[in-house]
């Protein structure tokens, strides 16, 4: 046998797991190989100090928490023993799972719904639409500009529709026409018209600026019978 | 030729007790008896925790192992059919345990690194079952040589580990362990002798660079 052959079943050997012959052969081997039988003896050290290896103790907190799972484990069995029971304990258990799930959002949400429902009643009353009436300033976003008095003078054509660029004061400052000839007369007329007509400026967050307003003109024929 | 006899007839009738010992256990485990729940965790939290820890060389994750082994015990013990011994069953359940331990802690707790500082032994002085009876030489000479080797048993391939550790320190058959490792009788005798192999090298490894303490005698004539 060689070297090698009797190393690889020095184990089975320590273990007496080999047949008689085996035996034999691998012991005579032994008793005249030196280094083989160097290997057997540091086996043989290696096993002992293998079973000599302290046992460990069981931590006293894993032998709580074992008494914990036996016991949870018998309250268990005992729930499962008949089907009431069962059910009973489904139930019961369905019933924690729900609870368990509800709790961590309970109170975010009754607060969220009762600082939803605060915030709406403080905000709901601004946010009602008021609208701008007696001499109050209005604070909409924009006001258009508003003719107040034309001109008393007559006007030279029978139609005409002018567009009037009123400053922030109220006061017209040009025109321009949209519809209608422009004769002398008719650019006389429009002068005057400038002149004397006022205005109420538009405003931009209720203060005033500058804006335009259409105007038009049309004459009427009265016709006075009897 | 006559003792082995009655050595053979000995053993047979202590496997028979144990067997039926076994189907007794069982038996009452199913009929959720509270004192089978207490004599299982009696026999068996011992060997269990220290094959779990032997395989997974941690304490704590000994610890979590040992209560998932107990779990899977009491919840399937309704599939035992008594082919292998109850011994043999749970520690299959606890190498089993141990393997996913490893494979959970590799996938996610490698990276972790402890904010103290890690302890050389966490373990106290009085978990350790050490004989007190010896002189305090012998008592640091062999906790030094329990140390090197638990560490290079630590060392060795995890699959060789089981095997060794189920032969020489649990002290199971060969028979024993291929049924706890669901293998054959030759892959246990394979891994069993390249396992003490593996642990033989990494002992001498370890000798080398650091040599064991020695006593140096000194002569009386030196010394003068």
């Amino acid at each position: 046998m060689s070297c090698q052959t009797v190393r690889n079943s020095l184990s089975g050997f320590l273990d007496q797991r080999m047949g008689r012959e085996e035996r034999t052969r691998v012991a005579e081997h032994l008793s005249r190989c030196r280094e083989c039988a160097t290997h057997l003896d540091k086996l043989t050290q290696l096993r002992q100090g293998l079973l000599q290896l302290p046992a460990v103790a069981v931590p006293n907190r894993l032998q709580t928490q074992l008494q914990i799972l036996v016991s949870r484990e018998r309250a268990r069995w005992d729930s499962m023993r008949t089907l009431p029971l069962a059910l009973h304990t489904w139930a019961d258990n369905i019933k924690l799972a729900v609870d368990n799930l509800m709790r961590p959002l309970a109170l975010p949400l009754t607060g969220g719904l009762l600082s939803a429902l605060l915030l709406f009643s403080v905000l709901v009353p601004t946010l009602g639409f008021h609208p701008v009436g007696g001499k109050d300033v209005p604070i909409r976003l924009y006001t258009a500009a508003t003719l107040v008095e034309a001109t008393p003078f007559d006007l030279s054509n029978d139609e005409a529709v002018v567009e009037l660029y009123v400053d922030a004061k109220g006061q017209a400052m040009d025109y321009s026409i949209e519809r209608g000839k422009v004769s002398p007369e008719m650019q006389a007329d429009l002068n005057r018209l400038i002149f004397f007509s006022r205005c109420t400026p538009a405003t931009w967050f209720g203060r005033p600026t500058s804006g335009t307003v259409l105007v038009s003109f049309r004459r009427i024929h009265y016709v006075v019978r009897g | 030729m006559a003792t082995s006899i009655l050595d053979l007839s000995s053993s047979k009738t202590a496997e028979a007790l144990a067997d039926s010992e076994d189907r007794v256990l069982v038996r009452a485990l199913r009929d959720g008896a509270e004192c089978a729940y207490e004599t299982l965790l009696a026999r068996f939290q011992q060997p269990v925790y220290n094959l779990a820890l032997r395989l997974l060389n941690d304490p704590s994750d000994a610890s979590d192992a040992v209560q998932e082994v107990f779990l899977k015990v009491f919840r399937n013990i309704g599939q035992f059919r008594g082919q292998s011994s109850l011994k043999t069953w749970i520690f299959r359940i606890t190498i089993n345990e141990a393997h996913n331990q490893r494979r959970w802690f590799f996938r996610h707790r490698r990276r972790e690194v402890g904010i103290e500082e890690e302890q050389e032994d966490n373990r106290a002085r009085t978990d350790v079952l050490a004989d007190t009876a010896q002189s305090p030489f012998d008592y640091v000479f062999d906790q030094e040589k329990q140390e090197m080797v638990e560490e290079a048993l630590a060392r060795i391939n995890p699959t060789f580990r089981a095997a060794v550790v189920l032969r020489d320190i649990t002290d199971l058959s060969y028979e024993e362990i291929a049924d706890v490792l669901q293998v054959s009788l030759g892959t246990v005798k394979s891994r069993i002798l390249r396992g003490r192999e593996a642990l033989r090298q990494e002992l001498e490894k370890r000798l080398q660079s650091q040599p064991a303490m020695r006593f140096m005698p000194k002569t009386a004539e030196r010394a003068l």
